[in-house]
Order: C-alpha cells, then sequence, then structure tokens
C-alpha cells in the first residue's frame, strides 16, 4: 500500500519534469542542500549549547530560535527530498543506504518529539540549566543528524 | 580545557570521515574503473534516462551488469533519449569495467542498439 503510493510519485508530471529537465533536478538539489545546511546547522549548534561544548548566548533565547530555524530547514529538505525521490522511486526504495536514512530520521524525529514532551525542556526555555536527561537528547540528536546526512551521501555510492 | 578537547577530537573526527570518502566513492570520474576499454554485449532489462545518472541494467551471459551512461547533458547530446531503446534490445557496450571485479558494473563511452551508436565521450572512444 505504502509501496504502491511511493512507487506511484515516480508516474507524476512533477517527476517526469524532473527527470527532463536540465535544471530542475539540480535546483531542487540545492534546495535540498540548502535545507540540510539549516538543520544540521541549528541542530548542532544547539546540541552543543545544550551539552555545554558551546557556552555562549542564553539557552532561553537559543532554543526556541534554533529549534524553529532547524524545523524550517527539515521542511525544506523533506519537501525536496520526496521530489528528488520521485525521479526513481523503486530505485531508492531498493538502496540500503536510502532505507537507513529513512530510519535514522525517524529516529531523530521521535527524539524531537520525545525533547519537546520532556518538562526539561520548558525548564530551559524558562532559563533553567539543562538537565542531564535534556544532554543525553542532545548526544543522541547529534549522533543521529549526522549520521543521516552520512547515509544520505552514501545513497550514491552503494 | 576539557572542552577544547572535545571541540577537537569533535573536528578530527568529522575531517576523518571526509578523508576517507573519497576512498570508497565515487561512480564520478574514472579513477574507479579498468584503465582498458573493453566491449560487452547484453539484453537491456531496464532504461533510465534521467538524473542523477543515467544507466541501462543489462543481462550478460555472466549475469547482470549495470550501465552508467554520460551524466544528463552527455546523454542527451550523444542522441540517446526516451524511446530510443527498448528492454528487450541488444547492446553492445564499449567502455571500462569497474576496477573491483565484484562489481557489474561498466562505465559506457558508446552504446550500440540496433545498429546506432551513442557516443557518451566521443573524446575517450578508443578505436581497435
Amino acid at each position: 500500500m505504502l509501496t504502491a503510493l511511493l512507487l506511484g510519485l515516480g508516474d507524476t508530471a512533477l517527476a517526469a519534469a524532473l527527470r527532463q529537465s536540465g535544471i530542475v533536478y539540480p535546483l531542487t538539489g540545492s534546495a535540498h542542500i540548502l535545507g540540510l545546511g539549516l538543520l544540521a546547522g541549528s541542530i548542532v549548534t544547539l546540541d552543543l549549547r545544550i551539552l555545554r561544548i558551546i557556552k555562549r548566548g542564553a539557552l532561553s533565547e537559543l532554543a526556541p530560535l534554533l529549534s524553529r530555524v532547524a524545523a524550517c530547514g527539515l521542511l525544506l529538505a523533506m519537501i525536496t527530498g520526496v521530489l528528488l525521490f520521485s525521479v526513481q522511486p523503486a530505485h531508492y526504495l531498493g538502496n540500503g543506504a536510502f532505507l537507513l536514512k529513512l530510519l535514522l530520521i525517524s529516529l531523530a524525529l521521535i527524539n524531537v518529539f520525545v525533547v519537546h514532551c520532556l518538562p526539561h525542556w520548558r525548564a530551559i526555555l524558562a532559563g533553567q540549566p539543562a538537565a542531564p536527561l535534556l544532554k543525553l537528547t542532545a548526544g543522541i540528536s547529534l549522533l543521529l543528524w549526522l549520521t543521516t546526512i552520512v547515509a544520505g551521501r552514501w545513497i550514491a555510492f552503494v | 580545557m576539557r572542552t577544547k578537547s572535545t571541540t577537537i577530537t569533535i573536528i578530527s573526527v568529522l575531517a576523518g570521515i571526509l578523508l576517507w570518502l573519497p576512498e570508497v566513492a565515487a561512480h564520478h570520474g574514472w579513477n574507479w574503473t579498468e584503465d582498458k576499454q573493453t566491449e560487452m554485449t547484453g539484453t537491456i532489462t531496464e532504461i533510465f534516462i534521467g538524473p542523477p545518472h543515467p544507466r541501462l541494467m543489462i543481462e550478460t551471459d555472466a549475469g547482470p551488469w549495470q550501465v552508467d551512461l554520460g551524466n544528463p547533458r552527455q546523454t542527451r547530446n550523444a542522441g540517446f533519449v526516451e524511446g530510443e531503446a527498448k528492454t528487450g534490445d541488444k547492446v553492445l557496450i564499449r567502455g571500462h569495467r569497474s576496477a573491483n571485479k565484484d562489481e557489474h558494473i561498466i562505465k559506457a563511452v558508446r552504446a550500440t542498439i540496433n545498429n546506432k551508436q551513442y557516443t557518451f565521450y566521443p573524446d575517450l572512444l578508443r578505436e581497435d
């Protein structure tokens, strides 16, 4: 069912345009990289601040700002990612690095959900220092998003 | 002090990954292929014309092989566009095989299908 839906993406007019045009695909790829840049740049900064490897700046100011920039970057990366995927869905669904990347993104999103449910997140927004549990989630976040980038780059090399 | 060494460790690990990547990498360029140009015949089982990289899947006497064509622009300039070939067509590939014997990929310099030649890399074509 889900597989049929994903494979069907390849039959859309948009997918055909991406395959045929000489400029749409590179532009979509560029926007995808911009999305990654915004996501990784802000989330790495935020995670390092929570871990106190970066000490500058108030978390109560940085956390809402950086998490929103990260969310915007993620949204851009996901929209453009679906477009890039639609060019050859069956090929990517058979690509181990791509499937690993989806798994890593799923885990990272679960981590995001957990963080936003934690009282410790509201605590740092209220100006309190980061609790050990929040530091753990920051470490997990760093690991998952960075490995997502590596898995994504690996798609071209399997 | 501890913070500085942690930062240095993180940067070193990332730099290490970056340095290591080109080793496993890249079906771009030719440094992953054999130097010698060889020919191979097969039957087309799959055609993909589009970004990031056009390719054929072919069935040969030695099993299935992947044929990397030129990049999308080079492939179009070679005249190989949608409709030029279909699955089941016989193809003669002239190109460079992967230097890794376990990797059944050939990078095509030229493909011949239905007596028509598509030369993706005119400058690299070596005639016997």
